[in-house]
C-alpha cells in the first residue's frame, strides 16, 4: 500500500463466491482508507483473508463506495487504533489527530507514523478509527487546543522572498 | 517433380499462348477495330502497296518516351507570400498608439493607420511630433497600447501601398577602373510623392489628436520615449 | 518578581474571531476570520463576505490584521456574516494604511501606458511647484542673512 496525497474513505463489502454447499454466504463489510478503489478493494481482501476464512480467488466483492465526511466543516478529534510492524517487533498503538474528516486523520496518522517512528505505510495497519468525544480525549496536546479560548502569537516570522536582497541594512519584519 | 521450379515464361506469355491456340486473340482482335478513328487528315498515299491513304495525326506524337515513371507532383496547398492571409492582433485597430520595439524608430510611439496586403502595418509618428514619417512596421515589433485615436475620418492617398514604400532598385552603373575606390554612394532622397502624402496625411492626425479628450498631453506622449524603468517587467505590465 | 505577560508584547495574535489576511493560495488577497484552531499548524477559517469558502489553513498562508470579532468557536456561516455587516469589518479594513496600500497597488498595476505618462507629467508639474516655492522661501532667506551681516560689517 501506497499514501499518495490524501487518502478517502470506502466502504467495501464482499463475501464468498455462492457455492452448492452455502448458497447464500455471510457479507462482510468493512471501512477502507486509500487512494482509490482499487487499492481499496485490495485492501479488503487482505483485511478479509487475515480474518475469515475467505480468498479473493473465490470471493466477491459486491460494493466499493466513497464515504463523505457528514460535516466536513467542523473540527472533531479522531481516535485512530493501529497496530504496526516494527523492526523489534508487533505494536498497537492508540493516537488522536484534530481534523476535519476522518480520512484527513488517517493520512495525518501515516505521516505521523513515517516521521515519529519510520513505520511504512506497508507495516500499517488501522484498525479503528473513530470520532472521541471532548471528555474522552487523552492526549494533552490534543486536549491544548479544545480549550475555549486558545490564543497565541506567532512569533518570529520569517518572509522567504525571492528575488530580495540577502543582505540588508533594515532589520527584518518578523510580526506578521 | 519440378512443380516448385521457376517457369521459363511468365504466366501471361503463357496463357497469351493458350488463347492463340484456343482462337481467344481474334475476339480480342476484332475488338480492337471498333476502336475510335484517330483524329488528323486523311491523306492519299501513292503507291499501289501503300493502301492508298492513311491518317496524319494532328498532333505529332512525343519522339522521346521516358523510360522510367516519374513521380507525380502533388498539389500542394502551401500559397506563395502573395496569396497569405495576414491575421491582425485584434488590439491593433485604425488609431491604436503603438510602441514601436526595433529599427530606427524604436521606443517611439506611433499611431497605427491601416494594414497594407503584405501585412505590414503603416504607422506614422506624425512626422511633425515625433520624427517616425509614414513608414510601413511588421506588427511583431510592435506593443499595442489601449490608448487610441478616432480615426474614422480620415482618408488616406490611395497610393499607399506595399509599392509605394518598397525600396527602388537602381542600377549599377558597369564599374570602370578609375572609379573602383570611389565611393559612388548617392544620397537618400525622399521622394515628392511621400512628402506630399506625408503633409496630408499628418495633418488629418493632428486634426484627430485635437478632439481626444486628453489632447493637451496627447502630443507629449507621442514625442515621449517608451523604456522600461527599474522593476518594470513588460509581461506585467499593461499598456 | 514580574511576570512577562507573553501576550501582551503581540498586539496579533491566533484566536477565535482573528481577521486574518489570505497571503498565498487560490484566495490570495481576500479577509476570513478564524472560525476555530484545529492545531499548532492550521486553522479553520471562513470569509462569507469575501468569498472565501470555509476550510483550513496553515498559519504561514495567512497574515494576522489587528481586528477581532467577537464571535463563538466554530460560528455558522449564517451567523458570521451578520457579525461581519454588524461590525462594518469591510469599512474598518478599507480605513487601514494596509489597505490603502494595496489599493493603490491594484491601482497602479491597471494603469495603461498613457496613463503612466499622464501620472508622471502630474508628479512633473506637483516638483515644479514645490520647487519654485522652496526657492521662493529660500531667496528671502538668504536676503535677510546677507542684510544681517552687512549690517555687522558696518558695526
Amino acid at each position: 500500500m501506497r499514501v499518495r496525497g490524501e487518502l478517502k474513505q470506502y466502504m467495501v463489502y464482499g463475501r464468498h463466491t455462492p457455492s452448492a454447499t452455502e448458497s447464500n454466504p455471510p457479507i462482510f463489510k468493512m471501512n477502507i482508507f486509500a487512494n482509490d478503489k482499487c487499492s481499496a478493494k485490495s485492501r479488503f481482501w487482505y483485511h478479509l483473508r487475515s480474518l475469515k476464512k475467505i480468498k479473493k480467488a473465490h470471493g466477491e466483492i459486491l460494493m466499493c463506495k466513497l464515504v463523505g465526511e457528514k460535516k466536513p466543516t467542523v473540527v472533531k478529534t479522531y481516535g485512530v487504533w493501529l497496530r504496526y510492524v516494527s523492526r523489534s517487533g508487533i505494536h498497537n498503538m492508540y493516537r488522536e489527530y484534530r481534523e476535519l474528516t476522518a480520512a484527513k486523520a488517517v493520512t495525518s496518522c501515516y505521516r505521523d507514523m513515517g516521521a515519529r517512528h519510520r513505520a511504512r505505510p506497508s507495516s500499517i495497519q488501522i484498525i479503528r478509527v473513530k470520532q472521541v468525544e471532548d471528555d474522552k480525549v487523552r492526549r494533552p496536546n490534543i486536549k491544548q487546543f479544545m480549550k475555549p479560548n486558545v490564543r497565541f502569537p506567532l512569533p518570529h516570522r520569517v518572509n522567504h522572498k525571492l528575488y530580495v536582497p540577502r543582505f540588508s541594512t533594515k532589520r527584518p519584519q518578523t510580526k506578521f | 517433380m519440378h512443380t516448385n521450379s521457376y517457369l521459363r515464361f511468365s504466366r501471361k506469355v503463357i496463357l497469351h499462348h493458350l488463347s492463340i491456340y484456343e482462337g481467344k486473340d481474334a475476339a480480342r482482335n476484332a475488338k480492337a477495330v471498333k476502336r475510335k478513328p484517330a483524329k488528323g487528315e486523311t491523306k492519299k498515299v501513292g503507291g499501289e502497296k501503300n493502301g492508298s491513304e492513311r491518317i496524319v495525326p494532328a498532333q505529332k506524337k512525343p519522339r522521346y518516351y521516358p523510360t522510367e515513371t516519374r513521380p507525380k507532383k502533388l498539389v500542394s496547398r502551401k500559397r506563395s507570400f502573395n496569396g497569405h492571409a495576414h491575421k491582425l492582433r485584434p488590439s491593433i485597430t485604425p488609431g491604436t498608439v503603438l510602441i514601436v520595439l526595433a529599427g530606427k524608430h524604436k521606443g517611439k510611439r506611433v499611431v497605427y493607420l491601416k494594414q497594407l496586403r503584405s501585412g505590414l502595418l503603416l504607422v506614422t509618428g506624425p512626422f511633425t511630433v515625433n520624427g517616425c514619417p509614414l513608414r510601413r512596421v511588421n506588427q511583431i515589433y510592435v506593443i499595442a497600447t489601449k490608448t487610441k485615436l478616432n480615426i474614422d475620418n480620415i482618408k488616406l492617398p490611395e497610393r499607399l501601398n506595399d509599392d509605394y514604400f518598397k525600396k527602388k532598385k537602381t542600377r549599377k552603373a558597369p564599374k570602370n577602373e578609375g572609379d573602383l575606390f570611389e565611393s559612388t554612394k548617392e544620397a537618400k532622397t525622399v521622394s515628392p510623392e511621400l512628402k506630399e502624402d506625408q503633409v496630408n496625411v499628418d495633418k488629418q492626425v493632428l486634426e484627430a489628436i485635437s478632439k481626444h479628450p486628453d489632447h493637451k498631453l496627447f502630443t507629449g506622449y507621442l514625442k515621449s520615449i517608451f523604456w522600461l524603468k527599474k522593476s518594470q517587467f513588460p509581461h506585467n505590465m499593461i499598456f | 518578581m514580574v511576570k512577562l505577560d507573553t501576550y501582551k508584547l503581540y498586539d496579533r495574535v491566533v484566536e477565535v474571531g482573528r481577521v486574518v489576511f489570505i497571503a498565498y493560495g487560490p484566495d490570495r488577497g481576500k479577509l476570513a476570520v478564524i472560525v476555530d484552531i484545529i492545531d499548532q499548524n492550521r486553522a479553520l477559517i471562513d470569509g462569507p463576505a469575501s468569498g472565501v469558502v470555509r476550510k483550513e489553513i496553515g498559519y504561514k498562508a495567512i497574515n494576522l490584521t489587528r481586528f477581532k470579532l467577537p464571535i463563538q468557536k466554530g460560528i455558522c456561516t449564517k451567523a458570521l456574516k451578520k457579525v461581519w455587516a454588524r461590525e462594518k469589518m469591510e469599512e474598518k479594513w478599507a480605513g487601514t494604511a494596509w489597505a490603502k496600500k494595496l489599493d493603490s497597488r491594484q491601482k497602479r498595476e491597471a494603469m495603461s501606458d498613457f496613463d503612466r505618462f499622464k501620472v508622471l507629467k502630474a508628479k512633473q508639474a506637483r516638483t515644479r511647484l514645490i520647487n519654485e516655492e522652496f526657492n521662493k522661501l529660500k531667496a528671502s532667506a538668504d536676503s535677510s542673512k546677507t542684510s544681517k551681516k552687512s549690517k555687522k560689517a558696518k558695526k
